[in-house]
């Protein structure tokens, strides 16, 4: 194996006790960070995380704190493997611990996470010479099984990432491929955003079974996307790829990634592949509106999708009409809160100023 | 038959056209009925009438002394013009009665939804009808019924109370006079836009079909519309909706009521909230959801009530994000272009109009 690389893992869920875990059984050193001492006593205690399923082995870690001082300084290599709307207010516990060569890389960062997070950084005049980066999605399927032990159901087979701006590409992937072979180099960061199924998928469907929702019925999700709420689905995906198409970056349909993802999955529709799809049977609709599905994928999936859109002079009414309502239902203001043009470090600046800043890193 | 009494035609044979008519005729009202499409109303043309079924149970029948889809034959000599249809046909009604339409004649349509008599008066004006008519809506259906049979109809309940206003207002102690010979439920409203905007159907209606779209679809509305289907949440939305509505409102200097209000009025509805004035509703216990997404409560709530509201408010500086977003759903659910196909000011003819103009214009002073 290549070199041992001093990685910090940032986070106590499910994907931060996989990756700490793995990385470690991989023999590289590990330390992991996360400010919530409930998550991270179990592993404290065992000295590191017993990782079982598609990988199995004990990965003893280097440290486990809730200090990030006792964590980030150290490092060469900064994973940060928690849920998005957690980036902005970590970014500013990191920023004073920052120091100069260091990578830090979203995992995933959603949408507009890298931009967020550097813009947290400038905010803070972080001196360091940092690269920011985000990936697509998780490398992980994982649930926590017990005390600092962790099931990983699978691992994707190739994971794009990408710096902020683009120029910085290369030398993120020479740094996070020694911890995994998988990560391969998207165009640049609207790739990586741009490609949230989620942010498709989820908001949607929760506003459109909102009371089904909340009167606690006991059905699967994908029951939930009926042909009509599936054809609301559509209308999401048709304006996050003519996000992606005026922002020049590849992306493929909802329904094309159900494909590409999934084995067994059938049909010309959306509709017909995703009530196809086997993997859907089974994962229950939430009992709450107060849930990720709408707290995470609104402020740091459609919000950006939106704002990016209109950036571009793209109508983006279905993404606006649900998140209004995501407001209304849930009493909150996501359209502040969330990753707006100002809080992705973006305001005022039109498409080919935001293009410029993703790729070249210049402002105007 | 009683003479004295005015001869009224009834526009529509659908579940509320079919009623009133029938109704009427039980009344002792000459009535004549009209539907653009004879096989709807052939039987009833071979029976000369139809059969109601009353809330007690007994049936009585309703003769009719026309039934006819010809427009120029049954507006002749009427006093009094029921409109009985979808408020989406208010316009295409319109246009076809242009040229036979009399002086004195009074049309009342049942009800406007949101804009109905402003847009009947544009689409006269635009026909060029010279005839002096006036033009009136009530606020809902005065009835409670359904069509049960080619012939037959079934009454549950009259309305205790039914606000209605002519446009201009001035013109609305003659239409009640006239109109409570036969309805004495109708009250005068102060001008068609109370009429317009105290339009609940546009509060309740579009919002809970596309908070509850999923379920609907499912369960093939196998859940009680409004008890079930509205969860503290989706009641949050209601109010919203009603909130920018009363606003709207309050831009035009009408004093609309707000949803708790009228539940409280109307249903004598107990609770400090929307979602608990729901679930205090008695009336409301029972009444399914709609089988389907495919239906009245977004086809013609969201064009003829949610539209006009959103783009009144738009044209008068009043900002109504959550009934855009509502609009903007539907408009996906249907594949339908609603802000197209809607009451816009321009339909209304009132799109040059500043408050105190419109004012003027529905007030007629």
């Amino acid at each position: 194996m290549t070199s041992p690389v001093k990685v910090a893992i940032v986070g106590g869920g499910n994907g931060a006790h996989a990756m700490a875990g793995h990385l470690a059984m991989k023999g590289h050193t590990v330390r992991l960070y996360s400010a919530f001492p409930q998550e991270i006593r179990a592993m404290q205690e065992a000295g590191g995380v017993f990782v079982e399923g598609a990988v199995e082995g004990f990965g003893r870690l280097d440290a486990v704190s809730a200090d990030p001082a006792a964590v980030i300084p150290w490092a060469e290599v900064i994973m940060v493997v928690v849920p998005a709307f957690a980036h902005r207010p970590l970014a500013e516990t990191l920023a004073p611990h920052l120091r100069d060569g260091q990578v830090l890389l979203l995992n995933p960062g959603r949408t507009g996470g890298a931009l967020e997070v550097a813009a947290v950084l400038k905010r803070m005049e972080v001196r360091a010479d940092v690269v920011v980066g985000e990936a697509q999605t998780l490398i992980y399927a994982c649930r926590i099984s017990g005390p600092a032990r962790v099931r990983v159901l699978g691992l994707k087979r190739a994971v794009p990432v990408a710096a902020l701006p683009a120029t910085q590409n290369d030398r993120l992937l020479s740094r996070v491929t020694p911890l995994f072979p998988e990560f391969c180099a998207a165009q640049n960061v609207l790739e990586t955003s741009l490609d949230n199924i989620g942010a498709v998928f989820h908001p949607a469907t929760m506003v459109l079974n909102a009371n089904r929702i909340e009167a606690g019925d006991d059905f699967d999700f994908y029951q939930g996307m009926t042909p009509m709420v599936t054809k609301t689905l559509e209308a999401v995906d048709a304006e996050r790829l003519a996000v992606a198409q005026a922002y020049g970056v590849a992306t493929e349909s909802a329904a094309d990634w159900l494909l590409k993802a999934y084995d067994g999955v059938r049909g010309n529709t959306l509709y017909e592949r995703i009530q196809s799809n086997r993997a859907y049977a089974g994962i229950k609709a939430p009992k709450s509106l107060n849930v990720r599905y709408i707290t995470e994928d609104v402020p740091t999936g459609l919000v950006p999708i939106a704002a990016f859109g209109k950036a571009a002079g793209i109508p983006m009414r279905t993404c606006e009409g649900i998140i209004d309502l995501c407001c209304t239902l849930l009493g909150r203001d996501f359209w502040a809160e969330g990753r707006n043009l100002e809080n992705l470090g973006l305001a005022g600046m039109d498409r080919e100023a935001i293009l410029r800043y993703v790729n070249e890193g210049t402002l105007a | 038959m009683d003479t004295s009494k005015p001869r009224i035609l009834v526009i529509g044979a659908g579940h509320g056209g079919k009623a009133m008519a029938a109704d009427l005729a039980i009344k002792g009202f000459p009535v004549r009925l009209y539907n653009r499409t004879y096989s709807r109303i052939e039987m009833i043309a071979l029976r000369g009438g139809i059969d109601l079924e009353f809330e007690d149970g007994h049936s009585e029948f309703g003769p009719l002394e026309m039934v006819t889809s010809d427009l120029g034959m049954a507006v002749e000599g009427v006093n009094l013009i029921m409109v009985v249809v979808p408020a989406s046909a208010h316009a295409d009604i319109a246009a076809q009665c242009a040229p036979f339409l009399e002086s004195g004649q009074v049309i009342i349509l049942n009800p406007g939804r949101t804009g109905g008599a402003l847009e009947f008066r544009r689409v006269l004006a635009e026909k060029g009808c010279r005839a002096s008519v006036v033009v009136a809506e009530a606020q809902t259906f005065v009835l409670s019924s359904r069509s049960t049979g080619p012939a037959e109809a079934r009454l549950f309940r009259s309305k205790i109370t039914v606000p209605l206003a002519a446009l201009p207002s001035t013109d609305t102690p003659r239409t009640l006079e006239l109109a409570r010979l036969a309805y004495p439920q109708f009250i005068p409203a102060r001008n068609v836009l109370e009429t317009s905007l105290d339009n609940m159907g546009a509060v309740m209606h579009p919002s809970l079909m596309i908070l509850n779209a999923g379920r609907i679809e499912a369960t093939r509305g196998e859940f009680q519309f409004y008890i079930d289907g509205a969860t503290p949440s989706v009641a949050t939305v209601l109010e919203q909706v009603d909130a920018e509505r009363v606003a709207v409102a309050r831009a035009l200097q009408v004093r609309a009521r707000s949803a708790l209000e009228w539940l409280r009025a109307a249903y004598a509805s107990v609770g400090d909230d929307l979602f608990h004035a729901i679930q205090g509703t008695p009336t409301y216990r029972g009444v399914a959801a709609p089988r389907s997404l495919t239906h009245r409560y977004l086809f013609e709530d969201v064009p003829m009530s949610l539209v006009p509201i959103a783009t009144i408010g738009a044209h008068y500086g009043v900002d109504t994000p959550t009934i855009r977003a509502v609009i903007h759903l539907a408009c996906v659910l249907h594949r339908k272009d609603y802000f197209a196909l809607g009451r816009t000011p321009a339909r209304l003819g009132i799109e040059n109009m500043s408050v105190e103009q419109l004012t003027r214009y529905v007030e007629g002073r």
